[in-house]
């Protein structure tokens, strides 16, 4: 029902949205999508839309590892001359509207309640530590109240947790840090990064990008994983990195196996193996929880697992289990973290970063299903994101590496 | 099974932490992996009360002023810009010099969560003196080439590194496959004897039932078949008394001598036993054993805090009824406590609670509805402590609580609000609706309770003080009211046989000339040794003495004894000495105390005029007509009379003025204060001038430094006693102070107004201070 204002002549909803416009221009939050056959087109198609002719601050830039990025980001670039850009490759894209495939996704974000400064960090596998620290050095020349790093690094540099602990050693327990790790459609064998200042855009590889966003209003991350353990627990006897060898004592491929009930020549299948493997991952014992490892390849020889990242010497260890239910209860907890700091303010976007391996688990229809919880949480907030192979995220604790993990970050 | 998470990272950390080979980025590492593992946002690593590490501040570092509170057992610390956060702080070896502090803003430390921080903290302690060394190693070899003995060492080294980490997983795993518990034991055992290579290795636990230590796993056999258990017992209980790695060798004689090197094991945060092994004593070897003891002993903890042997120790730990632990426990804890409070200069405090008309309820109602008002009682006190408070249940309806890290008695009275405010909502048992409250008694450690058993009988003094005022009441204890108790009990009926059973003595502090340090007097000060209470503090049996009387008999004693020896010294050695005597309340009110002055002058052949009775300046106020009536008397004797402890009573100045008095005795808190602020001495200025005017002598009580000595010289303050000068002196030693004290230190110089009155100077003497 309609109700006319005596004052104005405009009906509450007129005015309600009128002061919600008046409200954002402060700042604003944009995505737009395109899944035009046209690298270049589809690039600007995407940033047009994300824009809606507003002048933008950031650009962000999220598509398949197999696509024409130099002709893409054009197209971007046509749209956004000078914007400051950051962006990467992954399994697929989170949007609003619902999964469209292949697609590029660009979210804009602007107004003078934001700042932004980027950066970027290359060779990143030569000191994935070094590359956290001096990709976070920008979040000190912030002047905001409310402060995030959004980082996307490469999801094959190795040691992903030293990136983020360089990250925090520089950004300390006031900056919230969130973003995700590039990914290549599960071939691990590149991935890749793109970085723009003003003076065109780069495609990079072993390279992390970042930015540093202030504004001055809250900004809330959430992280939920909806696993749970099961069975016996394991302790890691002999491991290194992400290479696990021994498992109490035997073989680690030998106990992984035996506890799922199938013969250890699985693991001669490369894919079979990573298939079955991505939805056993182990988890680890931590204080909050557990921290989970996806494992994503066995040698039937040396009898040792690969997970995606690093598996200590004399951590305990359980299987973990989930089904579709749990991994969509998931986005509920999530969202609900990441909306919490905002004081009751509708979020004005979101970024989304969610494991490959969840995208793996759930299949076509239950990606469609996530999205739309996400839609039913978040009404018409516009949100942006790719399936990664490594999310982060730390609010509280200095912990902020997670995996088959969905990450959430809210702008009031 | 519930497994403890914390458990399993100490290996993590200790694998992290010890795989790197330069100091600072093992340092570096092992800050954030102790943030990471501990969920928390600051860590801090100090040295020597430096910054030497710190994450979770982005590149800048926290003022150590700051971070140091949580050294000294503050539980929360505010460090800008992240604010107060909750903190615990461990330290990474026995010589406290370098400390590691983790903060967070969610959520206080758990004592599992303290126990972790501890065990990381010896491992970084453990890692650090291994690259130290390894890092000396290096320098040498830049040096010269290594011998091949130096070689073999550096290789040693790295070795123990691996072996440790291999024993620390042995025991992880049979912690997982839920092995027996003496499984777990003997791994603890087993892996810390061979990484200490093959030495003798025993776990020594305190039986939680009679405290006493008993092995309860050995590695192997004593390597010689000598039996030292005794060593290895002793050995352990010393470790868990005094909560640090300790080194004790047995001295029976024997052609061959053992030394035992004993680290404690924690349990759930508390000293319950002691990793002990055993080496000859020529053996070069154990000086090096004691870092990497420690370490392991810091890592059976932890796997010793696993589920099931907690489950184990509790169940002799805790009372069945309330799940509360019970007195055994407490005891315990209230031990380690002190100790702890007193290597950090912290407090303890105790509260001790008795349900109010339980016997009521258990008579009326049944044992049944006695047992469900204890259960419920037990959880209102749950919900009134922090979580690292330990309530307890001691016995019946009384129930003890134990706070650390306190300061003064403000968090006892917290808790006591807190539960009486528990206690509002009324107890439905057996169909009816029982209000219910309860006596609370509090101590604090600060109190001069040194022990545990002093700090709980205070608070239990304090509750039973409470009780008798009617329940519902929580009371903090002081020392009045022990005298109080024991009244009741039996110093009273002693207190009357005191003197005929030659249990009292006298004592005497000598009193100074301020101006030329000569001795002029003694205060004589009663002592009374009790048969089997042994020595018992003037404090505590004179205000008994006044209430119930004997203070007239012990005075007469005191009057007899002091003025008989005053005469000795006057006729053999100090002619001139005059004695104080103090005098109470009741012997001034009695009419007769004149004519005993008088007749005990007369049979000690001491000179009226060498005697001085010292009144207090509250009991001359209380009544001062009457006083006053009192006074003449003894004056027209040719006694002086001193005004005791002036400046604690209300004096009125128009009595002060008809008061015969020849000395005013200021209050020690005065001179205390004389030194530290300008009010201080201003005060005494204004006192002594006003005995000036009224042609009296001061005298400063407590004098303790040569400072105070000095202010009060400028300040024309007469005499003076105090520890500066001397302590009281047994009657046999005052006749060689006096002889000592023969010459003043500088010649009178100052004219005195009031000289003339007090007769002449006594001999020259000098100042012994």
């Amino acid at each position: 029902m309609s109700v006319s204002s005596g004052v104005l002549g405009i009906t509450r909803e007129e005015a309600s949205k009128t002061r919600g416009a008046a409200a954002t221009q402060r700042r604003w939050f944009g995505v737009g999508r395109s899944a035009h056959p046209d690298p270049r087109t589809a690039g600007a198609q995407a940033t047009r839309e994300a824009l809606a002719g507003r002048s933008a601050s950031l650009v962000t830039v999220f598509c398949p590892a197999e696509f024409d990025f130099d002709a893409m980001l054009d197209g971007v670039s046509a749209e956004a001359a000078g914007v400051p850009l950051i962006g990467c490759s992954g399994i697929a894209h989170l949007a609003s509207g619902g999964p469209v495939e292949p697609c590029v996704v660009v979210s804009a974000l602007g107004g003078e309640g934001f700042e932004v400064k980027t950066s970027v960090a290359t060779n990143v596998s030569d000191g994935q530590r070094a590359a956290g620290e001096r990709v976070a050095e920008t979040v000190e020349t912030l002047t905001s109240e409310h402060k995030l790093l959004l980082l996307l690094a490469d999801g094959l540099a190795g040691e992903q947790h030293e990136l983020v602990r360089g990250a925090y050693s520089v950004a300390g327990a006031t900056v919230p840090l969130a973003g995700g790790c590039a990914a290549d459609d599960f071939h691990w064998e590149s991935t890749f990064q793109f970085y723009g200042d003003g003076d065109g855009v780069r495609v990079l590889r072993d390279a992390m990008v970042a930015a540093a966003i202030g504004s001055d209003a809250p900004i809330g991350v959430g992280v939920a994983h909806g696993w749970q353990k099961t069975g016996e627990p394991m302790v890691a006897t002999k491991s290194a990195g992400g290479r696990v060898d021994e498992l109490d004592g035997e073989p680690a491929l030998d106990v992984f196996a035996g506890r799922i009930g199938v013969d250890r020549s699985v693991a001669a299948d490369e894919q079979k193996f990573m298939e079955l493997a991505l939805k056993r991952p182990l988890g680890l014992s931590r204080r909050s929880g557990e921290d989970i490892r996806v494992i994503h390849a066995g040698n039937v020889e040396s009898g040792s697992l690969q997970c995606v990242a690093d598996v200590p010497q004399g951590a305990l260890l359980w299987m973990m289990e989930s089904d579709r239910d749990g991994l969509l209860r998931s986005v509920d907890d999530a969202y609900a973290d990441a909306v919490a700091p905002l004081d009751g303010v509708p979020p004005l976007g979101l970024f989304a970063f969610d494991c490959g391996a969840r995208y793996l688990f759930l299949g076509a229809d239950g990606v469609a299903d996530e999205v739309s919880r996400l839609v039913d949480k978040a009404g018409d907030v516009p949100f942006a994101g790719f399936y990664t192979m490594g999310e982060i995220a730390r609010w509280r604790g200095a912990q902020g590496m997670h995996h088959l993990t969905l990450v959430l970050v809210a702008f009031a | 099974m519930d497994y403890h998470w914390s458990i399993h990272q100490l290996t993590e950390y200790f694998e992290a932490v010890t795989s790197q080979d330069d100091e600072w980025v093992a340092i570096r590492g092992a800050v954030e992996r102790a943030v990471e593992g501990l969920g928390a946002e600051l860590g801090v690593m100090i040295r020597d009360d430096q910054v030497v590490a710190c994450v979770g501040l982005g590149r800048a570092a926290p003022a150590v002023e700051a971070i140091s509170p949580a050294i000294h057992g503050a539980a929360v610390i505010d460090v800008p810009p992240l604010g107060l956060l909750h903190s615990v702080a461990a330290w990474l070896d026995d010589d406290a010099r370098e400390y590691l502090v983790i903060s967070r803003i969610d959520n206080e430390f758990s004592g599992e969560e303290r126990q972790l921080l501890q065990g990381m903290a010896r491992v970084l302690g453990l890692a650090l003196r291994s690259l130290r060394a390894l890092q000396i190693e290096r320098t040498l070899r830049t040096e010269r080439e290594l011998e091949a003995a130096e070689r073999l060492r550096l290789l040693d080294t790295l070795g123990s590194r691996q072996r440790l980490l291999e024993s620390m997983l042995t025991i992880q795993r049979a912690i997982s496959h839920r092995a027996p518990s003496q499984t777990v034991l003997d791994a603890v055992t087993a892996g810390a004897s061979q990484l200490l290579d093959g030495a003798f290795l025993a776990l020594v636990i305190a039986s939680p039932v009679d405290g006493q230590h008993r092995v309860v796993s050995a590695s192997t056999p004593a390597w010689d078949g000598a039996d030292y258990t005794a060593l290895v017992i002793a050995t352990a209980a010393q470790a868990v008394a005094n909560d640090q790695l300790v080194t004790r060798t047995d001295d029976d004689g024997s052609a061959t001598r053992y030394t035992a090197l004993a680290a404690p094991v924690h349990i759930e945060g508390q000293a319950a036993g002691s990793l002990v092994t055993v080496a000859s004593s020529d053996d070069a070897n154990v000086d090096d054993w004691r870092a990497t003891l420690t370490a392991f002993a810091e890592q059976a903890s932890v796997a010793l805090t696993d589920a099931r042997t907690v489950e184990a120790m509790r169940d002799a730990y805790q009372d069945p009824l309330t799940g509360l632990p019970n007195r055994a426990l407490f005891m315990d804890r209230l031990n380690h406590s002190l100790q702890v409070a007193a290597r950090q200069g912290t407090q303890v405090t105790v509260l001790f609670i008795d349900l109010d008309r339980f016997k009521d309820v258990n008579d009326s109602l049944g044992h049944a509805a006695g047992d469900e008002l204890l259960a419920w009682f037990s959880r209102r006190i749950r919900e009134s402590v922090r979580g690292e408070d330990t309530a307890a249940r001691l016995g019946g309806d009384e129930f003890a609580i134990l706070l650390e890290h306190t300061v003064g008695d403000s968090a006892g009275r917290a808790v006591a609000n807190r539960l009486s405010r528990a206690l509002r909502e009324p107890l439905r048992l057996a169909d009816r609706e029982l209000f219910v409250s309860a006596s609370v008694g509090i101590a604090w450690s600060g109190d001069g309770a040194g022990t545990a058993d002093e700090l709980l009988r205070n608070a239990d003094i304090a509750m039973y003080r409470a009780k008798r005022t009617g329940g519902g009441d929580a009371l903090v204890y002081e020392p009045t009211m022990h005298t109080e108790a024991i009244d009741g009990l039996e110093l009273g009926p002693d207190l009357y046989h005191a003197a005929s059973r030659g249990e009292l003595r006298l004592e005497f502090q000598p009193i100074i000339d301020l101006l030329n340090g000569a001795a002029v007097g003694v205060e004589a000060l009663v002592r009374w040794e009790h048969a089997t209470r042994g020595l018992i503090q003037p404090n505590v049996f004179i205000p008994l003495a006044e209430r119930n009387g004997v203070i007239t008999e012990i005075g007469e004693w005191v009057l007899r004894n002091g003025c008989t020896a005053a005469a000795a010294w006057r006729a053999t050695s100090t002619p001139d000495l005059r004695v104080s005597i103090n005098v109470s309340a009741r012997q001034l009110d009695d009419p007769a105390f004149a004519d005993l002055v008088a007749t005990v002058l007369a049979e000690t052949r001491l000179p009226a005029s060498a005697l001085t009775l010292e009144i207090t300046e509250s009991v001359l106020m209380r009544d001062p007509e009457r006083a006053i009536d009192r006074i003449r008397p003894l004056k027209a004797l040719g006694v002086r009379l001193a005004i005791d402890d002036f400046g604690t009573g209300f004096s009125s100045l128009a009595y002060l003025q008809r008061l015969p008095a020849d000395e005013l005795k200021i209050d020690k808190v005065f001179i205390d204060a004389i030194e530290t602020s300008v009010e201080g001495s201003a005060i005494v200025r204004t006192v002594a001038e006003l005995a000036r005017t009224l042609n009296m002598q001061t005298v400063a009580e407590g004098i303790e430094t040569r400072r105070q000595h000095e202010i009060l010289r400028t300040l024309c303050c007469d005499l003076g006693q105090g520890y500066h000068f001397a302590r009281p002196l047994k009657a046999e030693a005052v006749p060689g102070f006096f002889a000592a004290a023969q010459r003043p230190t500088r010649p009178a110089a100052r004219a005195r107004g009031n000289r003339d009155a007090h007769g002449p100077l006594p001999a020259p003497s000098a100042t012994v201070a």
